[in-house]
């Protein structure tokens, strides 16, 4: 049985639900302008990914840029690997990488795979409910509905953390130390701690978010609240040095900023006091000339009122005579 | 201690009745009931205002947070945020510009319900020129167009002041024929028929269709012994208006003053079947008063309400006044200007990414930025978006954690909605996205405040009705607040389980 369509009339979500609900096996081929990714399920849950983007394992890219393994290191793995090892288990035998890294290195892969094929607008799809050679691709075991939430949560998120993300070639420096009060007090997870720990006044955003072997979003997030907390601040790189002399200046800077909020704000407010026309001040509800108006009114009442003039007491008709 | 004077207690219903031929009564009805409607209605629309800024404060000052990148301290960006909401404190504004101000600051964040309110008082400030057009025309209705001079003399209640000031006005106005007709009344009264007959000519070249001139005519005529041109005057107020009975009698009349007895019969009967009880009404007047003959023709309520809402310069002084009082800063006539740049600001907004203003999730109450809108048009996450098209029964524990942190915020904003609903009522249901059940309930108790407060009476009849609404308004008033606050405390906003 063969599924297909166009990712226009039936999202991503909608396809990974569908198959998740059905607890189908079979592989669901996604293809943008871009890209081509399959996705192997086994009763709803992904066993496998791989894209057409691949030209060599990913998890060593992630890997080599958090410098986990060297380039050289991969190149002769390469070049040792048989059928029955992959360049992987030659480096775990060799003692050159952790299996939890290479775990992670996987996971970091999956969501961000995923993560872009959730955002595609465009492209088709197709799922066929036959084997497929799962040789090839990233082997994996995710409950479908965990990673649509976690994807999800991800692209709600974005927004407020991007514009809060500090330059990429700046340095991360501890303001509080990490104890377990302030885990408490800010609720810290084991993500914002581990990102916590790499930071080390060497390392740059960019690396960081490299070398904790997290998705992206999950490691900016981390060091968004952890500078939101105050915990940590970031400065340009290259400038330890001078770092006390600038975090003076900067601190000096910052309070200057903090103070020019509110003198800002009582400028204004003078310049408006001065040269607006508040009508508080006038204390009138009502303009005068409709009171006046008013008054007649009641005036003319009372006068009529005083002449025991009513409206029930003046005659239906005139008449002449 | 005025009003007293003014309203001498309250009288029987039937009544009112009684009062509908006489134009004071019936221009302060409609002008206190225009009046009513108007101010509840303002008042609705800031109090309306007041609860979508009570609702979306903590959105915006989240979104100034994330523009300022959290590095300006918090006091400062929520000093910052009072000072823009009461921006217009700075200036001559009237109530109205802080509603459209905290309308057009919140357009962003409102959702399709809430932006329609915000459309139709738009709408308002388009016509706002008129309306206050039509309530000065209420307010002044004693000062313009000697209308107020027209009733008095019109019903010998005039003084000498109305009649000089009738006369100038006929004299500065040559064109308006009602004066002339009110002139030519008081000639009549004064035994001075050629002159009347004078006036009644000058009405008749500015409106020759009208019946009651050519009524007034004849009883003229007849005065001066023209039976023959008093008989075709009646007979052209009878073409022209052949429904109306005093022409008729009038007619028969004059007949029977010319021993023409069997004609006079016959307009009588013509009366009569128009109207039998009017004509017995006259006829025992007549024999009650036998030198009262013919019957004068007033000038229609619907005449002299036409009149008032003429526009004069008084009539305009008042209507800037009450623009001026609600809205201010600009020129009444800039009003149509004013509703344009609100359309146009709508549309500019429009134009900016949803994702770039906070939402607050209709479910979980998260705070999101990408995230879905549900069929009603509230915001949604985009995960309480997926779960809400899943069953039951596809339930598991990753989505059930979400499921409960649903259920706590329900549970949540249940109790706060029910709470602010009590202090004001209509305010619960708009945190509770339940928009059209706040504008009903904010309409209904602005509508109870003003009956409390001004018991319906914002205008007074220039001759005193000898009834007082006031007392039975205000209770009416306060009866409605207290069916108001009953149903709020029984129905809240949001139920367990919705």
């Amino acid at each position: 049985m063969a599924l297909l369509g166009t990712l226009k009339g039936f999202g991503v979500t909608e396809i990974f639900q569908l198959i998740s609900q059905q607890m189908k096996t079979g592989s669901l081929i996604l293809t943008s302008p871009n890209a081509k990714v399959t996705i192997e399920f086994e009763e709803g849950i992904i066993i496998g990914i791989s894209s057409d983007q691949w030209l060599i394992d990913p998890r060593a890219d992630v890997l080599i840029k958090g410098g986990f393994i060297y380039d050289t290191e991969l190149k002769s793995a390469l070049d040792h690997k048989k059928a029955s090892q992959e360049w992987h288990d030659i480096l775990i035998n060799q003692g050159k990488l952790k299996m939890n890294f290479l775990e992670k290195a996987t996971n970091v892969v999956i969501k961000n795979i995923l993560l872009e094929i959730f955002q595609w607008k465009e492209g088709s799809y197709r799922f066929e409910d036959w084997d497929m050679d799962t040789k090839s691709m990233l082997s994996c075991h995710i409950p479908t509905e965990g990673i649509i939430l976690d994807t999800l949560r991800m692209i709600d998120e974005w927004p407020l953390i991007k514009q809060k993300i500090p330059p990429v070639d700046y340095c991360p420096v501890v303001i509080i130390p990490l104890t377990e009060d302030v885990v408490n007090q800010y609720d810290l997870s084991e993500s914002d701690m581990r990102i916590f720990d790499l930071i080390d006044e060497a390392r740059t955003v960019e690396n960081i978010v490299k070398e904790s072997l997290e998705t992206q979003f999950d490691a900016l997030n981390s060091i968004v609240r952890l500078i939101d907390c105050g915990l940590i601040e970031v400065f340009p790189k290259g400038t330890k040095d001078m770092r006390d002399y600038t975090a003076a200046k900067m601190a000096f800077f910052a309070n200057l900023k903090k103070a020019s909020v509110f003198i800002l704000l009582g400028i204004i407010i003078t310049i408006l006091l001065l040269l607006g026309e508040t009508r508080i001040t006038k204390l009138t509800l009502i303009d005068p000339e409709i009171n006046r108006q008013i008054i007649v009114q009641r005036e003319m009442a009372r006068d009529f009122a005083e002449q025991d003039t009513w409206l029930l007491k003046i005659d239906k008709d005139s008449y002449d005579r | 201690m005025e009003q007293e004077a003014v309203l001498t207690g309250i009288e029987s219903l039937p009544s009112l009745i009684k009062l509908l031929p006489f134009w004071p009564f019936v221009s302060t009805a409609l002008g206190n009931f225009f009046f009513f409607v108007i101010i509840t209605t303002l008042l609705m629309f800031t109090l309306v205002s007041l609860c979508l800024l009570i609702k979306y404060t903590p959105n915006v000052l989240n979104d100034f947070k994330t523009i300022t990148n959290n590095e300006f301290p918090k006091s400062g960006i929520i000093l910052w945020l009072v000072f823009i909401i009461a921006l217009p404190i700075f200036f001559n504004a009237g109530p109205m510009w802080f509603t459209l101000w905290w309308f057009l600051l919140l357009w962003g964040y409102l959702n399709r319900l809430e932006k329609r309110i915000v459309y139709v008082f738009i709408s308002l400030i388009f016509m706002s020129s008129w309306i206050a057009h039509i309530g000065a025309g209420f307010i002044t209705y004693t000062q313009t167009h000697a209308n107020k001079e027209i009733f008095c003399i019109q019903h010998n209640l005039g003084s000498m002041k109305d009649t000089v000031t009738i006369t100038s006005w006929a004299q500065n106005n040559p064109d308006d024929s009602e004066p002339i007709n009110t002139m030519a009344i008081l000639e009549l009264n004064r035994d001075n028929p050629e002159e009347a007959i004078n006036l009644l000519g000058r009405t008749l070249d500015l409106e020759p269709n009208n019946s009651r001139f050519y009524n007034h005519l004849g009883i003229a005529l007849s005065r001066t012994g023209k039976s023959k041109k008093a008989l075709q005057a009646f007979h052209n107020s009878i073409t022209l208006a052949p429904k109306d009975v005093t022409n008729h009698y009038n007619l028969s009349r004059l007949y029977q003053s010319t021993y023409n007895l069997i004609d006079a019969e016959k307009s009588i009967q013509r009366a009569s079947n128009l109207n039998p009880g009017r004509v017995r009404e006259l006829l025992d007047h007549e024999a009650a008063n036998p030198e009262d003959k013919y019957v004068i023709s007033r000038i229609p309520v619907f005449t002299q309400l036409s009149r008032q809402l003429r526009p004069s310069s008084e009539l305009k002084t008042v209507a800037d006044a009450l623009w001026n009082t609600t809205f201010g800063i600009i020129k009444r006539n800039a009003s149509i200007i004013l509703a344009f740049f609100c359309i146009m600001v709508t549309i500019l907004v429009n134009y900016r990414p949803e994702e770039k203003f906070t939402k607050r999730c209709n479910r979980c109450g998260n705070m999101f930025y990408a995230g879905d809108v549900s069929k009603s048009g509230h915001p949604l996450c985009l995960q309480c978006h997926w779960i809400a098209t899943k069953s039951k029964k596809q339930m598991n524990s990753i989505m059930n954690n979400k499921v409960e942190e649903i259920k706590k915020y329900r549970i949540q904003n249940l109790l706060q909605t029910s709470k602010l609903e009590l202090i004001l009522p209509g305010l619960g249901s708009f945190i509770g996205d339940r928009t059209v059940k706040g504008v009903l309930r904010v309409y209904l108790f602005s509508a109870c405040l003003m009956s409390i407060i001004t018991g319906g009476q914002f205008l007074y009849s220039f001759i005193p009705s000898g009834i007082d609404m006031g007392s039975l308004f205000r209770m009416l008033g306060v009866a409605s607040l207290i069916v108001l606050y009953w149903r709020v405390y029984n129905f809240p906003p949001l139920k367990y389980g919705i």
